[in-house]
């Protein structure tokens, strides 16, 4: 008889769960969801948030971007805490920067754009793909000086670009010159630190820089009417929580939890935008003011997904990679990196990529 | 409350849970069927679009592709006629579809083909442009959005048939969990069944058999019987009929009660009207002896000193006066003896009637030895009274038998008993003169007597005594008779000690054979 009610009250509380998770406010309750609430309140008992026991330890390398909102979003309203996890944040700059940590073993996951994330693959790193947090075609562009003749990407002919050279930066711009019919070898690339953008370009050291959401406002500004941004509509970007394979198999429960308390963070940024900007600007203020967050906000979605989107821009970035002479070898099968199964126990509708884990 | 709400409430009680625990699932499987219906339906119409959107997408490819080669715009105007049309159908659809992750990957899906048409347009133009740069940009624009195009149909495809499995996977789990819930009901109506089973036994079946048990025990002459009083203190017609027997019962209890108290006084007060008279029988009797004596004295003085003084007639005078005097101090006798024996003292036990009759009949034979008369007695004739009282008893039934059986020659004289309306009846039994049974009702009274002085001889007092004797038992006596042949008398003794045995034996009654000394 305990055993039938328990298994009722799990039915209901998972229906119930998903139907409050997936509907949002546009949940009805049903007569069953009654039944079962009206059961759960006679059996004082549910599904406790909080799971019991000390909490799990993560380390967490992240590179200070907007786009990885889920991450300081559920670290700043306790979804993390709620989850039993104790994370401890490891900063950098740049996603390359926090991906070298994990590879090193100083971090068990990075916050990382796919670019350095193919890179490692390609080479052969055993990465493990948790979940995306983010995908967007307006991110990262490249901001030009209209007084240097520049109105469109076939101006970029003959310009010095800055950018910072083996990143993913240079993928952006190979993709936008490509496609606009603008030979590589016709532009300059300068080897450019992000503190050093804003003196080189108004300094006329440069043409143009690759800069990424939200610094071509902050840019923008001190350029003022001479400003230009060119965006490629050929190039999506994704970012995402990467680590060790044999590290994120072997933290399942650290894992699952992780993905909880991005998935509920999700929701949150779904539903205040507002607080979650504030949220992103305090966690990231000194590096970019709020005003700039707010004003690139909507050019990204953060979403925690594995979706074919990454699939796709991981496999024309490794056959970019091939074709620019940076790898000889095939290239690799990106399925087997990203790692479905912690997502599919969380939130199977947000996992649409195809592996050979779903079709399990 | 009344019984029949008391029986009606529950039963109404479980059918209206029944009837909303029904309802209940019904709408619940209904809006499963629904949710799986439309679920279903969307994934129909989610795989007929992608695959619109893909052939259409495959199709323009195919003549792009074919143009670039010869540049004959063979069917590009027909492909982009139906690109617009898929697109169109995409638009309409995207506004049916309420769920945020579909929304979001429908949007991904129509930025896409925003994008892709875009670099198809520029592809066209750069072909028709011929500058083979031109082309080449084009063309890789338009492969990597044909490839994100691919990925966000993959993407919206792989969300529907999740969508749909998980509505299945849930609708199956609804179905069982509806089940349980409706064997839950089913257990509950039953629980609710036997608890108004229960209710009804407590509060109707019980305080009912107890009211039938009370009004059986007080028809049984157990007039304290009264009903629980928690059960007249319930409202329903049980109660009520509880209520009405205690008060009933209450009062017949008190009308019982002031009749008793009514015989009594009335026994009490004829009692003592009763002492008063024999007491003052007694003293009258008493006081009589005393003269009578003084009369009876001087009258032998007289017949015996003064007899030669007086002529014949004075002589016979004088025998009379004594006749008269002698007879007046035997009634006196019998009344003193009959006002004794209303007032001794009675001791109850076990008395042999057959010895006390054997021992009076002898007596009797005594006193007149020449007399043939035959004596029978039933054997273990026993009774329970006062010995000295039935012994006065038969001594006059005995004693009257053997005179009115004076006149015959031989006499037949009989004690027993025998079965007369219900209860046991003692007879003497003999053959002699009997009476007229016109003249039955003075039999009994005091100073009656049937016959002549001269005839059979006495006071008239001997069946009073016999009454009083069978009265102070309780008991009665009547009796039978034919002129000259005999008469039969007959009495009981009460029913306050009837310890009386008749032993039913089939040998005859012995006889005793009054001969001749």
């Amino acid at each position: 008889m305990g055993d039938t009610v328990g298994k009722l009250i799990e039915a209901h509380s998972n229906v119930l769960r998903s139907a409050i998770l997936e509907a949002g406010f546009r949940w009805i309750p049903s007569p069953r969801c009654l039944a079962a609430f009206l059961l759960l309140g006679a059996f004082g008992c549910g599904v406790p948030d909080t799971p019991s026991g000390p909490p799990l330890k993560l380390t967490i390398a992240e590179a200070s971007q907007p786009v990885f909102a889920l991450v300081y979003v559920a670290d700043a309203r306790g979804f993390l805490k709620e989850a039993g996890l104790d994370v401890t944040f490891n900063s950098f700059s740049l996603g390359r920067d926090a991906l070298t940590s994990v590879l090193e073993g100083k971090s068990d996951l990075a916050t990382v754009y796919e670019t350095p994330v193919t890179q490692r693959i390609y080479e052969g790193r055993d990465l493990a793909i948790v979940s995306m947090l983010h995908t967007s075609a307006r991110n990262q562009g490249v901001l030009a000086r209209r007084d240097r003749g520049i109105s469109g990407p076939a101006d970029l002919k003959g310009k010095k670009i800055g950018l910072s050279l083996g990143s993913g930066q240079e993928y952006v711009l190979s993709v936008l010159l490509a496609t606009e019919g603008v030979p590589p070898e016709s532009v300059t690339k300068v080897q450019v630190e992000p503190d050093q953008y804003e003196k080189l370009l108004l300094g006329g050291g440069i043409d143009a820089v690759l800069v990424f959401n939200p610094l071509q406002f902050s840019l923008g500004r001190a350029l003022g009417e001479r400003a230009v941004m060119l965006y490629s509509d050929a190039y999506t970007e994704a970012s995402m929580l990467v680590g060790m394979r044999e590290i994120v198999a072997g933290k399942r429960e650290t894992m699952t939890r992780l993905l909880k308390a991005l998935v509920k963070a999700q929701d949150f940024v779904d539903r205040n935008r507002d607080e979650a900007i504030r949220i992103v600007a305090a966690r990231l203020a000194g590096r970019f003011e709020e005003a700039f967050i707010r004003e690139g906000w909507n050019d990204f979605a953060p979403a925690a997904k594995l979706d074919n989107v990454l699939l796709t821009t991981m496999t024309l970035e490794a056959q970019w990679m091939k074709d620019s002479g940076k790898f000889s070898g095939p290239t690799p099968d990106f399925r087997k990196a990203i790692f479905v199964d912690y997502m599919m126990a969380v939130r199977p509708g947000a996992v649409t990529v195809q592996t050979a884990e779903t079709a399990r | 409350m009344r019984l029949g709400y008391k029986i009606l409430l529950p039963q109404a009680l479980m059918i209206l849970l029944l009837l909303i625990a029904s309802a209940a699932l019904l709408r619940d499987l209904k809006q499963q069927e629904e949710g799986l219906r439309a679920t279903s339906q969307r994934l129909e119409r989610d795989t007929r679009l992608a695959g619109l959107v893909k052939d259409v997408h495959t199709e323009t490819a195919v003549e792009v592709l074919s143009y670039r080669i010869d540049k004959k715009a063979r069917r590009i105007e027909a492909t982009l006629s139906a690109d617009r049309e898929a697109e169109n159908a995409l638009k309409r659809y995207a506004v049916d579809v309420t769920d945020p992750l579909q929304h979001a990957l429908m949007d991904a899906v129509v930025e896409s083909r925003d994008r892709i048409r875009r670099s198809r347009l520029a592809l066209i133009q750069a072909i028709d442009a011929g500058k083979e740069g031109e082309i080449q940009a084009a063309f890789d624009r338009w492969r990597i959005h044909r490839r994100l195009l691919d990925a966000s149909l993959n993407d919206w495809s792989a969300l529907s048939l999740y969508r749909f499995a998980s509505a299945s996977e849930e609708a199956i789990r609804g179905r069982a969990a509806i089940v349980r819930l409706l064997l839950y009901g089913v257990a509950l109506a039953i629980a609710i069944a036997a608890a108004a089973f229960f209710y009804v036994r407590l509060t109707v079946s019980r305080p009912l058999g107890m009211l039938v048990n009370g009004i059986a025990s007080f028809g049984g002459g157990k007039l304290g019987v009264r009903i629980d009083p928690r059960i007249q203190d319930s409202s329903d017609e049980v109660g009520q009929m509880a209520k009405a027997f205690n008060k009933m019962a209450l009062d017949i209890e008190d009308l019982n009660r002031g009749l008793e108290l009514r015989v009594h006084e009335r026994t009490a007060q004829l009692e003592a009207a009763n002492k008063e008279l024999e007491s003052f029988a007694y003293s009258v009797s008493h006081d009589l002896r005393a003269p009578l004596r003084t009369i009876d004295g001087f009258s032998k003085i007289l017949e015996e000193d003064y007899s030669e003084k007086v002529d014949e007639e004075g002589r016979d005078s004088l025998r009379r006066v004594r006749a008269a005097a002698q007879k007046m101090g035997h009634l006196i006798d019998d009344i003193l003896k009959l006002s004794r024996l209303s007032r001794s003292d009675m001791t109850y036990e076990q008395v042999d009637l057959g010895a006390l009759a054997d021992s009076i009949v002898a007596e009797l034979r005594s006193t007149e030895s020449t007399r043939r008369v035959t004596y029978r007695v039933a054997p273990g004739l026993v009774a329970r009274g006062d010995k000295t009282l039935i012994r006065i008893l038969l001594e006059n039934l005995l004693a009257n038998s053997w005179k009115f059986t004076s006149k015959h020659s031989t006499a037949q004289i009989e004690v027993g008993a025998a079965q007369k309306e219900g209860e046991l009846a003692y007879f003497v039994r003999d053959d002699g003169a009997g009476f007229d049974m016109a003249h039955v009702g003075a039999l009994f009274a005091p100073f009656q007597r049937l016959h002549g002085m001269s005839e059979f001889p006495g006071t008239g007092i001997g069946l009073a005594t016999v009454r009083r004797v069978v009265q102070r038992h309780g008991g009665r006596c009547w009796a039978e008779g034919e002129v000259e042949k005999g008469a039969t008398f007959y009495f009981t003794l009460g029913a306050q000690e009837p310890t009386l045995r008749l032993q039913q034996t089939q040998h005859p009654p012995h006889e005793r054979e009054a001969l001749p000394a």
